[in-house]
């Protein structure tokens, strides 16, 4: 050997590249993109050094252009061959990410290969992340979040307890027994209260209705701890009774009405035609825990003494801020302690009536939380199927490529780089879905608080929280991991000739089958559970829709006002007001019948006294009769469709100079007058002995329906309105034709006759009556679109595990062909398949739904949570699914080739 | 590649042989081993820069060559290459394996001659 001289490059310094070696660097770019970033540099390199020397031999240029194209062609096809078969690299020593990089490009190419069965996987795992990242963060916000106020756990609502009187356990309060619940200072820092408030503002533009309460002086600062974000908050010296009136507005309002001016503060603005000052502005994200619509607050500017006779005048909600170290139960005692004394003070009021407190919170979201975790139960559901369909489509893609493993098995790729390439498909899946998943959730949450019924508690506290797509997007990329994982162990541990041998036909184990059998079988359970569930809250909304109203809400229209009572401080003029504004409205064009009720049906709002009957003995103090009061015009029965079963309606005559009168209801007819007839006779308020207050029946009406589609029917009387006028009306109108057509007419009416007067909202009568089902119609809709889900779900997990049976049993269907089955026999076999998991799924989910529906039994309304229409129904559904998702296959299985299948082997 | 033992990757392919021989003289750059590769494999055309690369890649994971630094007075910028003590065991190993194949031949035709 000769010795080792280094082969000096005949050109040492880098010259710019000539036009030969430009050639081959654009030839370069036939070879795979990786290889060539990785060795193109190098090959450029030594062909530049070659080149160079090849000048000085014969056909020097024509001969190296010959080999070097040869070297790179033959280059070019073992590249492509390597990549083409995902082999690992030949060097073992790669960095890590180098290669990552490459197993999710494969894993892309491979689903792109797959798009359907990729498309299945990533929709249901944004399906199953998205509704629970939706619902739960509606929960989270309403349910779970503390109140959004310093030390929210000493917060307490004080209530009235009425149910020794068989009234209700959460009265308002009278102002006198708010004031002497707010004496307990030793286990009160403060109690403070408010009253409801509709106004109308007047003096910037237009007069507008805005909503708002009277909020007693320790409310926002010493009970709730906020401060105004501008100005100051309420003094003590603005809440007794001859204080200049002073309000604090919200933000949305200021920002509304003064576009965030700050020199409102201190002015005047008119409210009801009352001056009033502005004196603060509530932060940005100040939401009171009641009335969360409200636009403004003004000091209550009440005392004890002023109010002492309205003892027995339950108007005030309350809420307490305990002192630091005592307890709900503690305060309890202290507060049952005052009410026995209170009821021995004050016989005449206060008999039958203690305090009751309960937590803040879950005095404002109770009536919501029995719905709210039901549907996180229902949509936790959609979460385990999507789950389980993963799997299962996961399990069934690995073990149809075990034939596609083994041939890269035997060609040198290592089982680490194989687990590493399926797991690398199951988690470029699982990121796609959990990105679209995120974004449903983000946007489905904003849909929730969208559907959500109006007045539900703590609505704008809801937002998507990064924590619960954190958490459903774990759960769900771990279930995707996990089944990625499991196939791919077992695909690439299998007996590599056996696999070779068998690709494509009976590669799955019957343990295999089994499992995804019985995955199926779980799924089409639980589908069955939200199908019942949704199924049993569809006849209850149903129900509801069809209970008889005992009035015509169809074509009518509502309009709420409400007169100042500074400028309508005479009874006369509010009467001649509504009278005036009743002729106006008859006259509009297309208006059949006009009348006005102080309160309409269904609109939430409650309004109670006690009554006596004259000749009938006073029952005992703490067993009132109790009856719901109307106010309405001689208008209105025909107007709103109340059906008279006795006497007559109320007549022009009936007004503040006639005798006074009544009409009473049905039920109370029937308690109190059992076979006589009322009419003639006399009820009356106050005490027999004290100059009474008397009115005589002069018709019985029909029940209605006034607080609630579900509710029993109460007592109720109706007062003639000039009898006994209010400010707060609402007038209706009927017509045949649209009534929302008539809203711009008469608001233009309204208008005519008072320009300083706003409407507080107009609306149709259909529209109140579907406000007061909206929490059923939320609950209903949301299981439904899960229960729909879960049907889809499971309709994929069959059509999953059917499709993959006939594609790994074509050999045994050709068999049977051969020997004489025919195309139906062979449909018949894979329906009959389909149809024999659906059987055990329905049987394990009656057993389930059985259990489940329990659950709902409180939203449910004359549906009874076993239902066997409901039942049979859900169970003829999934039957059907099951053929559904079995049609396919079957036609795919009859159309096999038994020659061609069999001529396999 | 990444057997310990030299025995188990014989017979070698003519081009690795001849890179490794040539790299048993001293470290080389890519067209060095190239051009003397070829004179020495008797071969004039059998490497090419792609076909140069790739072979030294596989020779490199299996740890029988490595990266060298470039000898004083040379272009910086040329990668050198240097056998591994493996490196060297293998060729040796070949070497051997070759040696007997042609006494073997030899004593063949001798016979037969």
């Amino acid at each position: 050997m000769t010795p080792a001289q280094p082969a000096s490059p005949p050109t040492a310094p880098m010259n710019p590249l000539s036009a030969g070696e430009r050639l081959y660097c654009v030839a370069l770019h036939l070879l795979p993109a990786r290889f060539r970033a990785e060795a193109g540099p190098e090959m450029l390199a030594v062909f530049r050094d070659w080149h160079a020397s090849a000048g000085d031999r014969p056909f020097g240029a024509f001969r190296l252009w010959w080999l070097a194209l040869r070297d790179l062609a033959s280059c070019i096809r073992a590249e492509r061959l390597r990549s083409s078969l995902a082999l690992p690299q030949l060097q073992d020593r790669a960095p890590m990410i180098e290669i990552l990089f490459k197993d999710f490009r494969y894993a892309l190419r491979g689903l792109r290969r797959a798009p359907g069965f990729a498309a299945i996987v990533v929709l249901t795992l944004a399906l199953g992340i998205g509704a629970n990242t939706a619902i739960f963060s509606v929960v989270d916000g309403i349910l779970l979040r503390a109140l959004p106020f310093d030390d929210p756990e000493e917060l307490v609502a004080v209530w009235a307890d009425y149910t020794r009187r068989d009234g209700p356990v959460r009265e308002w309060l009278s102002y006198p027994n708010f004031h002497d619940v707010r004496q307990l200072d030793e286990v009160f820092v403060e109690v403070g209260t408010y009253l409801g408030l509709g106004a109308t503002l007047t003096g910037s533009g237009d007069a507008v209705s805005v909503r708002g309460a009277q909020v007693s002086e320790g409310m926002f600062n010493r009970v709730l701890g906020v401060q105004p974000a501008l100005g100051r908050g309420f003094a003590a010296s603005d809440d007794i009774p001859d204080a200049e009136r002073v309000a604090l507005l919200s933000w949305a309002l200021w920002q509304q009405q003064w576009h965030g001016d700050p020199s409102i503060l201190g002015e005047a603005i008119v409210l009801s035609g009352e001056p009033t000052i502005v004196i603060g502005i509530m932060p940005a994200t100040f939401q009171p825990p009641f009335s969360p619509q409200a636009e403004l607050w003004v000091a209550l500017r009440m005392d004890a003494t002023q109010s002492a006779g309205a003892r027995g005048e339950a108007r005030y909600r309350s809420i307490a801020r305990l002192q630091p170290e005592v307890t709900t139960a503690t305060a309890q005692s202290a507060a049952d302690a005052l009410g026995s004394a209170l009821e021995r003070e004050y016989p005449d009021a206060n008999v039958g009536i203690g305090y009751a407190l309960r937590p803040l919170r879950s005095d404002i979201v109770g009536g919501t939380s029995t719905a709210l975790w039901i549907l996180l139960g229902a949509v936790g559901f959609v979460l385990l199927m999507a789950c389980v369909n993963v799997a299962n489509l996961l399990l069934a893609q690995a073990t149809s490529r075990v034939g596609e493993i083994a041939v890269r098995s035997a060609v040198g790729a290592s089982r680490a780089a194989i687990i590493r390439q399926l797991l690398a498909e199951s988690i470029v899946l699982a990121t796609t879905g959990g990105v679209l998943g995120a974004l449903l959730g983000v946007f489905g949450t904003r849909a929730l608080v969208g559907l959500a019924p109006p007045g539900t508690p703590r609505l704008a506290e809801v937002s998507a929280d990064a924590r619960v797509l954190a958490f459903t997007a774990t759960v769900t990329l771990l279930a995707a991991f996990a089944f990625g994982l499991i196939p791919a162990l077992r695909a690439s541990r299998g007996n590599l000739s056996v696999a070779l041998n068998e690709a494509g036909r009976s590669a799955d184990g019957s343990g295999g089958r089994r499992l995804r059998a019985g995955l199926v079988v779980v799924q089409v359970a639980l589908a069955m559970v939200l199908l019942v569930s949704a199924g049993l809250l569809l006849r209850t909304f149903q129900q509801m829709n069809s209970v008889d109203l005992g009035f015509e809400p169809g074509g009518v229209l509502a309009l709420q006002l409400g007169l100042p009572s500074g400028r309508y401080a005479d009874n006369a003029d509010r009467v001649a007001f509504y009278g005036e504004l009743e002729r106006r409205l008859a006259a509009l064009p297309g208006v059949d019948a006009v009348g006005g009720v102080d309160t309409l049906p269904l609109s939430g709002f409650d309004g109670d006294a006690n009554f006596q009957i004259e000749g009938q003995p006073e029952p005992p103090r703490d067993q009132q009769r109790i009856a719901w009061v109307r106010r309405m015009t001689p208008g209105y029965p025909e107007t709103i469709g109340l059906r008279l079963t006795s006497g007559r309606f109320f007549e022009l005559t009936d007004d503040g100079e006639a005798a006074r009168v009544v009409v009473i209801n049905q039920t109370l007819a029937s308690t109190y007058f059992d076979g006589q007839d009322p009419i003639g006779q006399r009820v009356y308020f106050g005490r027999a002995d004290d100059d009474p207050f008397y009115l005589t029946i002069v018709g019985v009406v029909g029940d209605i329906k006034n607080f609630g589609v579900t509710q029993e029917s109460r007592n109720a009387m109706y007062f003639a309105y000039a009898q006994l006028p209010t400010g707060f009306m609402s007038m209706v109108l009927r017509t045949s034709g649209d009534p929302s057509s008539l809203a711009a007419p008469a608001r233009a009416v309204v208008a005519d006759l008072d320009n300083l007067l706003a409407t507080a909202s107009i609306s149709t009568v259909d529209d109140v009556v579907q406000q007061s089902l909206a929490s059923e119609r939320f609950t209903t809709t949301l299981m439904s679109a899960f229960a729909a889900v879960a049907l889809v779900l499971a309709v994929i997990g069959l059509y999953g595990v059917i499709s993959y049976a006939v594609s790994m049993r074509s050999h045994e269907i050709g068999v049977r062909m051969a020997l004489g089955a025919n195309r139906r026999n062979v449909g018949r076999l894979v329906v009959g398949g389909s149809v024999g998991l659906v059987v055990a799924g329905v049987a394990l989910g009656t057993v389930g739904a059985w259990g489940a529906t329990r659950a709902l039994t409180g939203l449910l309304y004359e549906t009874d949570p076993t239902d066997p229409l409901t039942f049979t129904a859900v169970i003829g559904v999934l039957l059907l699914a099951g053929i559904v998702a079995a049609t396919l296959p079957a036609n795919r299985a009859s159309r096999i080739d038994p020659i061609r299948v069999l001529s396999r082997d | 590649m990444t057997s310990n033992k030299p025995a188990d990757l014989l017979p070698l392919r003519p081009v690795v042989f001849g890179i490794l021989s040539v790299l048993r003289q001293a470290p080389l750059h890519g067209y060095g081993i190239m051009q003397q590769a070829n004179d020495h494999v008797g071969h004039r055309a059998l490497l090419g820069p792609g076909t140069l690369y790739r072979t030294l890649k596989e020779l490199r994971a299996g740890g029988m060559i490595e990266h060298a630094a470039a000898p004083g007075g040379t272009d910086a910028r040329r990668q050198y290459y240097q056998l591994t003590r493996f490196g060297g065991d293998v060729a040796v190993a070949e070497a051997q394996r070759l040696g007997r194949l042609i006494d073997t031949a030899t004593l063949a035709s001798q016979q037969a001659g």
